[in-house]
């Protein structure tokens, strides 16, 4: 497997995808559900009606109030996992490319989620998003998922709005990783930011973020008489580019960065930033094992 | 800062097409960026914050638009502190006195002012005129109001020292006359001359001062007087120091024209003059024989003397007695007069010339005095010819009878007409005076007037002495006796007498023939006579003969007659180079600039440097960096 290296797999081998809500999933597993189940983990009472599992019967109440009252358990489900992966033509750009970065990044989540037997999904997207496939579960299925990540190629131009409202029409709330260099100009309209995510959020989706930058995009190095064109598509724009115009770059993209960053916070999106071609895994891992520290801390 | 050529300015035109080529279309290289809605809003705050951004030169254009400038104004000839201003009119006046000669290093004060007046005639912009006007004992315009540069400098090219006096005042009042109150006068001097200083009046006056302070001692004034077989010479040497006032030791020569005769060690002092006397031992010349003493001076120490030319004098030492002749009915009071002067031989004598004189005495030259008829053929030398009857004397003609006639004028700078007022005496008759130049002027014309030959001259009195109160008058004597002595000094001169540096030499020449003049340096110029003398009668010319400004004995040679001319700078006032000081005068005083149009060069480097820099900068630009190059997509 090209996308992970195998030490960096051992060592995802013992983290986990933390959610700080409970979901409910469509199939038995080990995270809590919304639903009422089978587990050891008492949940609540309610009435006995005709019809209810008469093994959940607590007879020592019924000893004491002479009443049938059910006992109720917490279900415990699997989690969906939605790895939203940007491929559009911006992506192609940095060394090592962002696209190939994302791919690392949503290779590594899905053997986390895939170890930790969550539905994984991945979703490509540019203009559209891609039909969403069969999720997939188990570790055994890694090996697809990262066939899946390595066939993306960059393309199409960025609308992440689309690709987000197709995410939520068509599937169950679960925890959404947003791959992307998040360069979508409806980002810098007036509350771009919340009329993509807010829905997603509304809709009981646990959203995180993980911005994929290069080193051309946070310092370009480029200066002189230029003709920048888009990666995505035919704009271009004429500017020289000296020390002025670095700076006021640098003013726009930290404006652009803090945002997206200050959106995050408000909303208890997780946010990670990935510039160039720093240690991905190393950042990576740092990141999977805080989150899982904080679930642990938290009570599954 | 002015400039030679403003037209060129209009290459400043130039920077139009160049903004223009920068503003519009520009060829960029293109890019291709992740995204470019970041760069986008940065394009629009650098605009925002600069709204004339697309106008502010870059480095590229900068440097363009400044190799542009330079370019321009090194066309244009920038001048720092210009002399001229556009189409102005220039009087421009040389001081040519004899100090003037004056060196420092390898060029003269006039060197100096006539590089300082090139520049300044190359420096001026078209439609400027110029007037040059020589400032020697008297002023002289060389060039009238000119425009062309090159015949400026060919009137430059012709000035050189005249004379042992500066006519400041007179060139400044010539100047402004012509100038008529339009225009401005620029003198270049070296400040040494007499007199008052012209301040600026109706035009503006510009002093230019050429020459540094040096030091310099010179002869001014050397008499020598016969005594037998010797020569008593009197000499007044004068120095001046420059920056050390220590005295200096001269050794002053005397030479009869071949060795060294007499020679005397002199002490110098900067504070005074130093008159001293000295003997000069004659062996083997004769009592009657003319005689020209060379006297010279030398520093003893090496000393650097600022003048040459006042180093040398020609004296005449002619013998101690002059030869008289008199013709005729000689007036009883000039005869007395004559016969008390000690050193004046007389003779009686009848016509024709040689009859009764003895050879021995017609070699000795002497001065014939004819009262009444005159000889056909004037005789060889100097002569007199008082009262002649109406005719033809001489080259000049004798018209009719004048009574009375008022004398209203006289040539005052005449050595004849010394210590003289003229005015007062009443003549008796006279008679007309024609073909001679005026000495002394009547109401009708001149009663008195010379003139000139290659051998000699002669000086015509056209009335009777006799006929008249002015044999009573002292003025009488005195006339005769400036008459005896200017025939002695010409005569120990060689016949064309002395005179100051640089002027020229006057000789009468047969039409046709030519006149010859060898200078003391050896120097052989030739003129041919053209022009007969205006009211003469015979076939004489006037024959100017333009000669360079040594001091020395100047040998004239006009067909077979040979005569001698001598110069020298006998002047107190040029060989100490005393300075006037002229911050003291109304008028604007300042160095002469040598090189006023000496910016161009500037400029071009500026050009070349800019065009360098330019292209290193388009050539870093192109990736010529020698950072490792980072890949991008």
């Amino acid at each position: 497997m090209s996308l992970l290296d195998a030490d960096f797999m051992r060592r995802l081998d013992r983290l986990r995808l933390a959610a700080s809500r409970r979901f409910a999933g469509a199939a038995g597993g080990l995270r809590r559900s919304l639903r009422h189940g089978a587990s050891l983990e008492f949940a609540d009472y309610r009435e006995y009606v005709r019809g209810d599992d008469i093994r959940r019967i607590d007879w020592n109440v019924f000893a004491r109030l002479e009443e049938l009252v059910l006992r109720l358990y917490v279900a415990e489900e699997d989690l969906h996992v939605y790895l939203l992966v940007d491929r559009s033509a911006s992506m192609a750009f940095g060394s090592p490319s962002k696209l190939d970065v994302a791919k690392r990044v949503a290779a590594a989540l899905a053997y986390v989620g895939l170890s930790g037997n969550e539905r994984v999904s991945v979703l490509p997207f540019d203009k559209n998003a891609s039909r969403v496939g069969t999720p997939a579960r188990g570790k055994s299925s890694a090996p697809k998922v990262f066939r899946h990540l390595e066939a993306i190629e960059a393309q199409g131009e960025t609308d992440l709005r689309a690709s987000l409202e197709f995410l939520l029409r068509t599937q169950r709330p679960g925890l959404v990783v947003l791959v992307s260099d998040l360069f979508d100009p409806s980002i810098e309209e007036e509350n771009g930011l919340s009329a993509m995510l807010d829905p997603l959020v509304g809709a009981r989706f646990e959203v995180s973020i993980i911005h994929v930058l290069s080193e051309d995009d946070v310092k370009p190095s480029y200066e002189g008489d230029l003709l920048l064109v888009d990666g995505e598509g035919q704009d271009a724009v004429e500017l020289s580019v000296d020390g002025a115009a670095l700076k006021a770059y640098q003013a726009r993209l930290s404006q652009f960065l803090r945002r997206i960053e200050s959106y995050a916070s408000s909303r208890g999106i997780r946010y990670l930033r990935l510039e160039g071609d720093e240690q991905i895994e190393e950042r990576l891992a740092r990141y999977l094992s805080h989150q899982t520290q904080v679930n642990a801390r938290g009570g599954r | 800062m002015t400039f030679v050529n403003p037209l060129a300015l209009l290459w400043l035109t130039l920077l139009i097409p160049v903004v223009l080529l920068h503003m519009l279309k520009k060829k960029r290289r293109e890019l291709k960026v992740s995204s470019t809605f970041l760069w986008q809003g940065a394009l629009r705050d650098v605009n925002a914050d600069q709204p004339f951004r697309r106008l502010i030169p870059r480095v590229s254009l900068l440097l363009q638009i400044l190799a542009v400038i330079a370019g321009t104004f090194a066309i244009a000839k920038p001048q720092l502190g210009a002399l001229s201003k556009p189409g102005e009119r220039l009087c421009v006046i040389i001081d040519t006195s004899s100090s003037m000669l004056a060196r420092s290093a390898d060029m003269t004060r006039l060197d100096e002012a006539k590089a300082a007046v090139a520049s300044l005639v190359s420096g001026l912009a078209p439609g400027s005129e110029v007037m040059l006007i020589a400032a020697g004992e008297t002023p002289e315009i060389r060039s009238a109001f000119e425009r062309d540069e090159h015949a400026l400098e060919r009137a430059l090219d012709s000035v050189e020292i005249r004379g042992n006096e500066t006519a400041i005042m007179e060139a400044v009042s010539l100047a402004t006359a012509r100038l008529e109150g339009d225009g401005r006068i620029i003198v270049y001097t070296d400040g040494v001359f007499e007199g008052s200083i012209p301040a600026a009046g109706d035009v503006q006056v510009e002093y230019r001062m050429v020459g540094p302070t040096e030091a310099n001692a010179g002869i001014t004034e050397a008499r020598a007087r016969r005594d037998g077989t010797n020569a008593a010479l009197f000499v007044v040497i004068t120095y001046a120091g420059s920056t050390e006032d220590t005295d200096a030791f001269v050794q002053v020569r005397a030479s009869p024209g071949g060795p060294i005769v007499a020679s005397r060690r002199v002490r110098l002092s900067p504070a005074r003059d130093t008159p001293f006397r000295m003997r000069v031992p004659l062996q083997g010349i004769g009592a009657n024989d003319d005689l020209r003493l060379y006297v010279s001076l030398t520093f003893e120490d090496n000393r650097r003397d600022a003048i040459d030319e006042d180093n040398l004098v020609v004296v005449a030492a002619s013998s101690d007695t002059l030869p008289v002749v008199l013709y005729g009915d000689t007036n009883p009071y000039l005869r007395r007069a004559l016969q008390l002067d000690p050193h004046v031989d007389l003779f009686r004598a009848t016509q024709p010339l040689s009859e009764g004189i003895e050879a021995a005495v017609l070699a000795r030259r002497p001065l014939f005095i004819f009262s009444g008829e005159v000889p056909a053929v004037p005789p060889p030398g100097d002569s007199v010819v008082i009262a002649p009857p109406e005719g033809e004397a001489f080259e000049a003609t004798i018209g009719e009878e004048v009574e009375a006639p008022r004398i209203i004028s006289w040539v005052e700078s005449d050595d004849r007409t010394r210590f003289l007022r003229l005015d007062e005496i009443p003549l008796g008759k006279s008679r007309q005076l024609l073909g001679t130049t005026p000495l002394i002027r009547g109401l009708d014309g001149p009663v008195a007037g010379t003139v000139t030959r290659p051998t000699g001259e002669t000086l015509f009195v056209a009335f009777d002495l006799g006929d008249g109160r002015w044999p009573t008058d002292p003025s009488f004597v005195v006339f005769f006796r400036n008459v005896i002595e200017r025939a002695r000094i010409r005569r120990g001169a060689g016949g064309l007498g002395s005179a100051a540096l640089g002027q020229p030499i006057q000789v009468q020449v047969p039409e046709g023939q030519m006149a010859t003049v060898v200078t003391p340096s050896g120097q052989r110029f030739e003129t041919e006579s053209q022009t007969a003398q205006q009211g003469a009668q015979n076939t004489l010319a006037t024959v100017r003969l333009p000669i360079p400004p040594e001091a020395g004995a100047f040998v004239v040679t006009t067909g077979a007659e040979t005569l001698i001319a001598t110069r020298a700078l006998l002047s107190r006032s040029e060989s100490r180079l005393e300075r006037q000081n002229l911050d003291e005068v109304d008028a604007e005083v300042g160095q002469a600039e040598a090189s006023p149009d000496n910016l161009w060069w500037f400029f071009a480097l500026l050009l070349v440097a800019l065009f360098v820099l330019e292209l290193f900068w388009e050539t870093r630009k192109a990736g010529f960096s020698f950072a490792p190059k980072r890949e991008r997509s």
